[in-house]
């Protein structure tokens, strides 16, 4: 048996918080608060997901793409949608730890990793695509969304939430 | 298809590998580890959701049965790693490392 506390005070009282009622008018203002770094992070993060989903959905995904990535297999769309799923999911529990103040830190870690494994991934098949195709603005504007969305993810782990 | 399947031995094992590299380092180095090991078990969920629920692999024949075992064992692992990940984070952070 070791005699660590299964439960520092300070976990305690966030289990406390944890299932408290917080009004939204206090947690609006919690937001307010944050810098101004971490609140444009937050905001385009889920711009970010929450369009590309829906323009997957609609299936107009390739409008978004570099030109020289054509999507015509099924299994690569299914794992597209797949992935903005994820991206669904993680960005809704992250607003309920930010509800409740507890695990923000832990989400963020979650989409920072699942952002950059679904970023490897890809690159892997656009690299050499890329690297011989003619580079216009659309494949510009489309490595800087990514790279803006890995920094947002990058400020959010390392915000004191 | 096929070059899903390429994209997954190109990124998966490198990054698998990696973390492991790291976590053996650290292990040797007598540095904390339990942050290495919440990054793995995140990495590993999220294998088992683009597995499952994307892929499907619970629907794949398998041609061995060593892959087959495998395959399924995968929610077990995740499950595993994240037990010893927060064993590790109560462990380290009741010995005030």
């Amino acid at each position: 048996m070791t005699e660590r506390k299964l439960l520092t005070d300070a976990e305690l009282e966030a289990l406390h918080q944890a299932f408290a009622y917080h009004p939204i008018d206090e947690v609006w203002n919690r937001f307010k608060r944050h810098s101004l770094r971490f609140k444009a992070s937050y905001i385009f993060l889920h711009v970010y997901v929450v369009s590309y989903w829906l323009i997957h959905s609609i299936g107009l995904t390739q409008t978004l793409l570099p030109s020289s990535l054509s999507i015509t297999d099924p299994m690569v769309k299914q794992v597209m949608a797949g992935r903005l799923l994820v991206g669904l999911m993680i960005l809704t529990i992250m607003n309920l730890a930010f509800y409740l103040k507890i695990g923000f830190k832990t989400v963020s870690l979650a989409l920072l990793v699942s952002y950059t494994y679904a970023t490897l991934s890809m690159s892997l098949v656009l690299g050499p695509l890329m690297y011989a195709a003619d580079w216009g603005l659309k494949e510009f504007l489309w490595v800087g969304v990514r790279l803006a969305a890995l920094i947002a993810m990058w400020q959010l782990y390392r915000s004191d939430t | 298809m096929a070059t899903y399947v390429n994209q997954l031995s190109k990124v998966r094992l490198p990054l698998n590998l990696s973390l492991l590299l790291w976590l053996g380092g650290a292990v040797a180095m007598k540095k904390p580890i339990s942050t290495i090991l919440v990054i793995t078990a995140i990495f590993n969920w999220i294998l088992v959701i683009d597995d499952y629920f994307v892929v499907q692999i619970q629907n794949f024949t398998f041609e061995s049965t060593l892959g087959q075992v495998l395959a399924s064992l995968r929610p077990i692992v995740a499950a595993s790693v994240s037990l010893i990940a927060i064993e590790a984070r109560l462990h380290e952070r009741g010995s005030g490392s």
